[in-house]
């Protein structure tokens, strides 16, 4: 298919099938707001525009860079819904697809796509934080299964979620990096408990997880036994990587709103986009939301011709973490008065989006690996500076 | 969109590369910095035999007219290597000038001389005001029986002194124009500024009643200034790219080498992160510069917004290097002698060259309707 047919295909296939029911209410709980993406990911599935990336076979499309690229255009263009399974499709999708069984693949990729099957990841702990690879969560093998006791923590979707990749312990003697391994947890298992736990902005995205002898088959393994950390590399270099190819549709819609929110303010009587000031504070975050939409793309391009993702992955995620951080701090500042009000208060513009934003933007440079740890990465292995 | 290099492109990059380790050693540099023009007859040949004066110049007058991504990779890696003269001013901004805007005549008579390394060209635009807007400009044509006669002062001349031809925009009649202007040309006085940036020479020339050609082959003078400007910015930010990976690498270099406290200063924090910050800085740097080059090459709609975007980013990035390499390099980095304020200093000379950031990233919101 041609790229301009391609375009064309999915464009029309938008304007026709975003309706009201996909838009999320922005004082919706986020068991509702999850429940809105649900349907809209189910309905993208059914049609095959989501996952276009993957192959055919698991219910992808086998595209080309080009096409996810043009994908990423018109879903930014057209405004579309934010899918629900957010971790399965960034993370757990693509660390399957690359270290899976045959039957894992079979088992669980279709559901990630169509939405049916909703996954959480369960890396941090209370004492595992930026540094990951101390956790304590422990694993036993018995007979056919493992016995899972532990504690995970900020875990996003976590109390929505149908299933959970679990990292634990499973060699008490080896090195921290040495001896973890991968699992795959049903979260409907016995002994698995969650707790919403209420951000920085009063909602509830993320949770507290509890396993207390849970009994997870062995074939629900992924990679070998103690070989855990690298297949968790590999999902947190797909978190980094993969993940920015969505993240642009976010980034490039709120830019948007952005612009128009500069349209149609006043501040002190005169219109905001008059203000030299504003004009080159958005100027930047347009040049800054571009080149992290090249960048992405072209890391992306050495992916495709054969590269695994690496670090460099970690300046992505460092880039659009901090733009965001500036994009909504500029809409916050030109509410003038208003920005001291809450997101939930009735009196804050825009039903309190940019008050949202701008408190859950803080959460960016920390979640996924927090924007010091990424430094690092990037010092030791881009820059082959020294461990510090 | 751009996503990689062909192969010819990242041969052709290791080939300019290889030319300015071997040609251009910081001691041949220097000295070429010190005289008048900043400029090396040698190394100019040099350059000409390698191909590189026809890379903007059109086919039918001798040149290979390759793409602008060849052109992006060209002067990237030139810029990595500091090589000093006027092959910006020649290839960068008046080839391109001429050959849009030019006659046929005027093409044949200097496109090919350039192509041969005969001869270099330059363009005069902006004047002794604070100011990039071509509404400001002052300097007169005026026409007597068929022949055109210029005065005015031009600043910030890049490279005139060894031009021997210099475009000038000027107004005839209040009516923006171009003309040309020969090297000895009577009334016409090429004065050298000195410059923040060592490697190439700004200059002042004051034209009095100097005699000058027409450029009346085009009917939008002004249009085709604003796009020969858009190249040069282009090869500007190009070029700053390369300047900006060398500081990176000379940077790093130290920083995994230089011993303090017992420790080698790469493994702080505070000298890492910095280098980090930078290393995004280079490659968002050079995604705007490629899609510039993809602009030019492919979407003509879309290459005032892309450059402009590209030279603002550059033109800010280059400082910044220059201010964490300074920083990297601590006592050694502050010194005449280590190259890294060659750099510095070509990095916030580049900064004002055809529009500093500000200017361009105005101009890149009046480009999408902002």
């Amino acid at each position: 298919m041609s790229a301009e047919s391609f375009r064309a295909e999915l464009r029309a296939w938008l304007a026709a099938n975003i309706t009201d029911e996909f838009r999320e209410k922005r004082h919706m709980t986020f068991q509702e707001k999850v429940a809105v993406r649900r349907v809209w990911q189910k309905k993208l599935f059914e049609v095959g525009w989501i996952g276009i990336g993957w192959p055919k076979e698991y219910g992808g499309r086998d595209a080309s860079l080009m096409q996810e690229a043009i994908y990423n255009e018109e879903m930014a263009r057209a405004q579309a819904p934010v899918t629900a399974n957010v971790i399965g499709l960034n993370m757990v999708g693509p660390t399957i697809l690359a270290v899976g069984t045959p039957q894992q693949k079979a088992r669980y990729l279709p559901k990630i796509l169509s939405g049916e099957e909703i996954w959480c990841q369960g890396f941090s702990e209370p004492n595992a934080g930026s540094d990951v690879a101390s956790l304590q969560t422990r694993a036993v093998r018995e007979g056919d299964h493992f016995a899972v006791d532990g504690q995970k923590v900020w875990t996003s979707y976590g109390y929505v979620a149908d299933f959970c990749i679990l990292l634990v312990r499973t060699d008490f003697e080896a090195p921290k990096h040495k001896g973890l391994s991968y699992l795959i947890v049903d979260m409907k298992s016995p002994g698995v408990s969650s707790k919403p736990l209420v951000q920085m902005t009063g909602e509830a995205e993320f949770a507290e997880l509890f396993f207390e002898n849970v009994k997870v088959p062995v074939e629900n393994l992924v990679g070998e036994l103690n070989k855990g950390w690298m297949v968790a590399i590999t999902t947190l270099m797909h978190e980094r990587g993969s993940l920015s190819l969505s993240i642009i549709v976010v980034l490039e819609q709120r830019l948007q709103a952005l612009f128009e929110l500069v349209r149609s303010s006043t501040l002190n009587g005169k219109p905001v986009l008059e203000d030299s000031q504003v004009r080159q504070r958005l100027a930047r975050l347009y040049t800054d939301v571009k080149t992290f939409k090249l960048n992405t793309m072209r890391q992306m391009s050495t992916l495709s011709q054969g590269h695994l993702p690496g670090p460099e992955g970690s300046l992505l995620k460092l880039h659009w973490s901090e733009l965001n951080q500036r994009l909504v701090e500029l809409a916050f500042e030109l509410e003038g008065p208003f920005c001291s009000l809450a997101p939930d208060s009735v009196d804050a513009p825009f039903e309190g989006r940019w008050q949202y934003e701008y408190l859950r933007a803080r959460g960016n440079t920390i979640e996924a690996g927090t924007s010091e740890v990424q430094r690092n990465i990037v010092a030791e292995r881009v820059l082959g500076l020294p461990r510090s | 969109m751009y996503l990689a290099l062909s192969e010819e492109q990242k041969m052709l990059a290791q080939t300019v590369h290889r030319f300015v380790e071997k040609e251009l050693p910081s001691s041949k540099v220097r000295q070429i910095m010190t005289t008048e023009s900043a400029f090396d007859e040698q190394l100019w040949q040099k350059m000409t035999e390698q191909g590189w004066m026809s890379l903007t110049v059109p086919v039918e007058f001798g040149g290979l007219a390759e793409s602008w991504l060849t052109v992006a990779v060209l002067f990237e890696e030139l810029g990595w290597g500091m090589v000093p003269g006027p092959f910006l001013a020649t290839v960068g901004l008046a080839v391109p000038l001429l050959a849009k805007a030019g006659s046929a005549e005027q093409k044949a008579r200097w496109l090919p001389a350039i192509v041969e390394g005969k001869c270099r060209a330059s363009l005069a635009y902006l004047e002794p005001f604070t100011s990039y807007e071509l509404d400001s400009i002052r300097t007169t044509a005026s026409e007597v029986s068929g022949k055109y006669a210029l005065s005015g002062t031009k600043m910030f001349v890049l490279d005139a002194g060894v031009s021997d031809m210099i475009i000038v925009a000027a107004k005839e009649e209040g009516k923006l124009g171009l003309f040309l202007v020969e090297k000895g040309a009577e009334g016409l006085v090429v004065e050298i500024l000195e410059g923040m940036d060592l490697s190439r020479r700004l200059t002042r020339i004051t034209l009095k009643n100097t005699p000058a050609e027409k450029i009346d082959a085009c009917n939008e003078p002004r249009q085709m200034l604003e796009q020969a400007l858009n190249c040069a910015s282009f090869a500007l930010s190009a070029e700053g790219v390369g300047g900006m990976q060398w500081i990176l690498d000379t940077a790093v270099a130290y920083a995994r080498t230089r011993e303090q406290y017992g420790r080698v200063i790469g493994s702080f924090q505070g000298v890492a992160h910095p280098l980090v910050d930078r290393a995004l800085d280079l490659t968002s740097a050079r995604s705007a510069v490629y899609e510039a080059a993809y602009a030019l090459d492919h979407r003509p709609d879309e290459i005032a917004e892309a450059v402009s975007m590209a030279k603002a980013f550059v033109s800010d990035g280059y400082r910044q290097a220059g201010y964490t390499g300074v920083q990297t390099l601590g006592g050694i980095g502050f010194t005449w002698e280590h190259d890294m304020q060659l750099y510095f200093r070509r990095g916030s000379g580049t900064w004002s060259l055809f529009g500093d950031p500000n200017w361009h990233r105005e101009h890149l919101l009046q480009t999408i309707q902002m």
